[in-house]
């Protein structure tokens, strides 16, 4: 049944992300086109506003894009889970379980999307045949780089990695949040805001005293004296960073599970 | 085996009880009338049943289980409000109910879509309230459930709509199935209705054969209603 | 067939009540073929299984008889349409006694009141 719920997951949210993506790309595609026009080209004044409007938009798009992806999730799983939805959702034969794992790694999922649209959407906005040329090079080096040493793969799996668990542990606490604060009877969003509120503030506390910990064990230490130390106390850091991700993820999954079975309180 | 059955169910929401020691059976190819006031626990008996809360004291058991999984595929639920997701079609919507319902019966759906003349490609957004909530019981009845439960089909509708609600009820009736419809307007269901549950703030106050009823005290099952809840 | 329902009064017996009036008028024929109990029940927005239990009923009174597989037919037998007829006639006379001796009218007074509405019905017809 997971399956068929992050089908249909996909395609609830394929429906407003597309269309999101789509545009910041064609509006990356649109800033290049801009900047070449306007680059020390004598051209009429309403060209050169347009223009600079589309570069402006490229600018904040560039910018607001991990929090429009990031809202729109949040949305989806309020509407879908804790609103009018949730009485066909939450009476499907499908468990608790299955309902949260299908949020979780479709958002993730479009996490990861976004990302690769920022990248792709400043590549796109910076092409030209240099561009390519350089990147291409690049793209090259960074390959001979990955091969040449195994230790190299291992460490950009490590980060992706690293990367998707942030994914699945920053969902979670939205939807710990949500769930938390749509047990109440009134003020839903507002209790949700304060409760993900103090969610931040434990967890900001708690890497507080992990990286204390690190700092005294002589990590910094041990990154400035040579490669394969830096190397040492990287591998350290991923741990606890796993580690602390790993744990917010397992208390924000029991959180959402246990209020979207017990205290479920659609209107 | 009783299709519901409850055993000194109560639910309370913080101080206040919303359902207070309901002791009920519910057998087979019945169609049931859960009648009451507004806000005498007939949501929140159908919500308990749904497994959409969960008791505070006592049991509610579905075919014998608790509500869970087990008994979602077997309960076909019809939510007070409308709340189908305005972006599918008629036809999303199928393949929607079809992939988590084995019991879903695709045909009977675009069988009684086609009649209503509803276009299978266009988006609930764009059909009118009365047709959107008849999509949406069509989808709940076109399933071959164990248990129909249909929180207020007919509340705010006009009367074409309310026939039209009540004999997609009784076309799709199964010996097999029971059927129970919350109400507070009685005298538009008691036709259709094999026995009543009079509840009122949280208790049930009377259960019995609607023609039994009838015949022992020489009154419509309204008239009946409007003495036992008399202000 | 026409289906309308009072207050009181179970359904089923309602429904017996209305194809016996039927049978007896002549609205449904000896040997005709009665529709389906789900197919009668949306006719008159009855549960099927109140339905069932009026053709049960008015089969066990020997008015509809079924065949397994062919479905349920008016009785052909002249003698059980013609008992159905009289009962009906008597409980509709029954009823206007009732209403009379109500009004406080004796038994000549009625048949006084007979014999007038009948003239005046055959001189409208007469014409």
């Amino acid at each position: 049944m997971l399956g068929k719920l992050i089908k249909h997951e996909l395609r609830a949210t394929a429906h407003t992300m597309l269309p999101v993506l789509g545009i910041m790309l064609l509006v990356s595609a649109l800033a290049n086109l801009g900047a070449r026009v306007l680059n020390g080209r004598e051209v009429p004044g309403v060209v050169t506003v347009i223009f600079t409007l589309v570069v402006i938009l490229f600018v904040t798009g560039l910018l607001a894009l991990g929090l429009v992806t990031v809202l729109l999730m949040v949305q989806r799983f309020r509407v879908n889970l804790l609103r009018d939805e949730g009485y066909i959702m939450h009476t499907l034969p499908v468990s608790v379980h299955a309902h949260i794992w299908s949020k979780v790694i479709v958002s993730t999922l479009w996490y990861a999307l976004t990302g690769v649209t920022v990248v792709l959407s400043v590549m796109l906005a910076a092409m030209d045949i240099d561009f390519i040329r350089s990147m291409g090079q690049m793209l090259g080096d960074l390959g001979k780089l990955l091969f040449e040493d195994v230790r190299n793969m291992e460490l950009l799996a490590e980060v992706l990695a690293l990367l998707v668990l942030g994914g699945l542990a920053a969902s979670l606490s939205f939807d710990a949040a949500l769930s938390i604060g749509h047990a109440f009877a009134s003020r839903k969003m507002l209790i949700s805001v304060c409760v993900f509120v103090a969610m931040l503030i434990l967890g900001q506390t708690a890497v507080y005293f992990v990286s204390e910990t690190l700092y005294r064990t002589g990590l910094v230490e041990l990154m400035d004296s040579h490669l394969t130390g830096f190397m040492q106390a990287w591998r350290v850091i991923c741990a606890y960073a796993a580690a602390l991700l790993t744990a917010s993820g397992a208390i924000c999954y029991g959180v959402t599970a246990w209020f979207l079975k017990r205290r479920l309180n659609l209107e | 085996m009783p299709v519901l059955e409850c055993k000194g169910l109560s639910k309370s929401y913080g101080a206040k009880r919303a359902l207070d020691g309901v002791d009920l059976r519910v057998e087979a190819g019945r169609i049931v009338g859960l009648l009451g006031p507004n806000g005498s626990g007939k949501t929140t008996l159908i919500k308990l049943a749904n497994g959409l809360l969960t008791p505070t004291q006592g049991r509610i058991l579905v075919n014998g289980l608790e509500p869970g999984v087990e008994t979602k595929r077997a309960v076909s639920y019809l939510p007070e409000r409308a709340c189908l997701p305005d972006w599918m079609s008629a036809r999303d919507l199928m393949g929607f109910y079809g992939d988590f319902y084995a019991d879903f019966d695709r045909q009977a759906a675009e069988d009684m879509l086609s009649r209503l003349g509803i276009d299978l490609r266009a988006g609930m957004k764009s059909l009118s309230k009365g047709n959107r909530e008849k999509v949406q019981l069509i989808m709940v009845m076109a399933r071959r459930a164990r248990l129909y439960l249909l929180d207020e089909p007919i509340g705010g509708v006009d009367p074409a709509a309310r026939d039209y609600i009540l004999n997609t009820i009784i076309s799709n009736y199964n010996p097999e199935a029971s059927v129970i419809i919350s109400t507070h307007l009685i005298s538009d269901v008691e036709k259709v209705l094999d026995d009543v549950i009079f509840i009122n703030q949280g208790k049930v106050v009377l259960a019995a054969p609607a023609d039994e009823l009838r015949e022992q005290q020489g009154k419509s099952v309204d008239q009946i209603f409007r003495e036992v809840f008399r202000c | 067939m026409e289906w309308t329902f009072e207050g009181g009064g179970p359904l089923y017996a309602q429904i017996v009540a209305a194809v016996k009036l039927a049978v007896a008028s002549g609205e449904l024929k000896p040997g005709e073929r009665v529709p389906g109990v789900r197919e009668l029940a949306l006719e008159a927005g009855v549960n099927p299984n109140t339905m069932q239990r009026a053709m049960a009923e008015l089969e066990r009174e020997g008015l509809l008889y079924s065949q397994r597989t062919a479905g349920r037919f008016v009785t052909e037998d002249a003698g059980t349409v013609a008992a159905a007829r009289r009962e009906l006639a008597e409980g509709y006379v029954r009823t206007f006694l009732d209403a009379m001796r109500r009004l406080g009218l004796e038994k000549d007074e009625i048949h006084k009141l007979l014999e007038a509405e009948k003239e005046e019905q055959n001189a409208g017809t007469g014409m």
